[in-house]
């Protein structure tokens, strides 16, 4: 399975985060998987100015020439992504929404019913499962990973694919890997 | 009542969000002794001067469009930036408005759990959410489309001017239809839909030459 991890976390140093993602990278791989990972804070990425050139003017890519127009293309030809981040103010990072925005490209802006809802239709046949990993901080409390949880499947349902698990930083290494193996 | 009212959209002066503030400023500006003071977070390099200043108003209303079923980046790291205030006694009351351009409201409650639990965190009182979907493309519409919505926020921004809460009621009309029931969805199959395609999707990809290109999957 291709897996791309995006890692929101904005400390390069050695976080919580950083260490769970790094030994999942290497179990991961040594399962057979072919693993990538983005340092989000490495890029230089800004954020969606809302202009719809992404569906108008170069349909299918953002107007805006900078590193993230490489985390699209890896982003749809992954058979899972997962996305990664810290928890502050009872949300993930700004860094990893400031992905999550960009990937408008993915989409088409034409509108269509999804279980009785409006969602935009895909530009692509396929997009791949979505993973999401959390370290807690302080002030976590459980109600902030289901707020969280909650988001992320309703991101899931607008690119046409499934939130397939939520694990935290204090859920064993091989415990996320069975769950990621399961799908 | 000072209040502060924080735009959240990156589209900023030119934004829906700004066309939905407008209306409700002017409601509130019409009790004696109210100021407002705005404030735009597309402005990156002035969110430490915002997230500073959040303590000083009465009361904070924070107005943002809906991206990816959340709050733009651009809000979540303003957000980062008030972790110093959390919990502190005399924090100001708060408000959000949530526009969405999905027509129903479903898109929104999700972020909006997100923001009650934030003013909780903040430990300011918690005004509300007002959640409008069917927002983008608004500029597009004949006014007398778009007029019944400005009204209601008129009167929203009037009514809290004079008594410091939004009317529950028109909170409650505004955020219909939570969903589509049969009918409107065979309408907006029907009507809806394949109008928004050719005047507006479909018109802007003619004009910038790039409608034959409009399902390339790079």
């Amino acid at each position: 399975m291709r897996i791309t991890i995006l890692d929101g976390d904005p400390e390069a140093l050695k976080s919580k985060l950083g260490q769970y993602v790094e030994q999942l990278q290497v179990q991961l791989a040594a399962r057979g998987h072919e693993v990538s990972c983005i340092h989000l804070r490495e890029l230089s990425f800004g954020h969606c100015t809302g202009c719809f050139g992404c569906w108008v003017k170069t349909p299918g890519e953002c107007v805006i020439d900078d590193d993230f127009r490489n985390v699209c293309r890896a982003f749809v030809n992954s058979d899972l992504v997962i996305a990664a981040s810290p928890i502050t103010m009872g949300f993930v990072s700004s860094l990893l929404r400031r992905a999550n925005e960009r990937l408008l490209p993915i989409l088409h802006p034409y509108i269509a019913f999804k279980n009785g809802e409006c969602h935009h239709i895909g530009r692509y046949e396929r997009y791949p499962k979505i993973g999401l990993i959390l370290a807690r901080d302080d002030q976590t409390d459980e109600e902030d990973i289901e707020i969280i949880e909650a988001i992320y499947r309703r991101n899931a349902i607008n690119v046409n694919t499934d939130l397939v698990f939520t694990a935290l930083t204090d859920d064993p290494v091989e415990e996320t890997c069975r769950a990621i193996d399961g799908h | 009542m000072q209040l502060t009212v924080i735009n959240g959209s990156p589209r900023g002066e030119r934004s829906n969000t700004k066309m939905l503030l407008d209306p409700f400023i002017k409601g509130f500006l019409e009790t004696d002794g109210n100021h407002v003071e705005l404030m735009y977070l597309k402005q990156i390099g002035r969110q430490d001067e915002f997230a500073g200043r959040f303590i000083d108003a009465d009361a904070v209303f924070l107005a943002f469009p809906l991206y990816g079923d959340a709050t733009p980046s651009i809000v979540t790291s303003y957000i980062e930036r008030l972790a110093p205030h959390c919990s502190r006694d005399g924090n100001p009351a708060i408000g959000f408005l949530v526009q969405s351009g999905f027509p129903e409201a479903i898109h929104s409650i999700f972020v909006m759990r997100y923001l009650e639990k934030l003013a909780r965190r903040l430990n300011c009182q918690y005004l509300g959410t007002i959640i409008k979907g069917g927002v983008e493309g608004i500029k597009l519409k004949p006014r007398f489309m778009v007029s019944g919505l400005l009204k209601k926020m008129y009167r929203l921004g009037q009514g809290f001017g004079k008594t410091g809460k939004l009317n529950p009621r028109i909170l409650r009309r505004m955020a219909r239809p939570m969903t589509f029931n049969w009918i409107r969805r065979l309408f907006a199959r029907l009507v809806v839909m394949p109008l928004a395609r050719s005047y507006a999707w479909d018109k802007e990809l003619r004009k910038n030459g790039a409608y034959e290109n409009r399902f390339d999957a790079p």
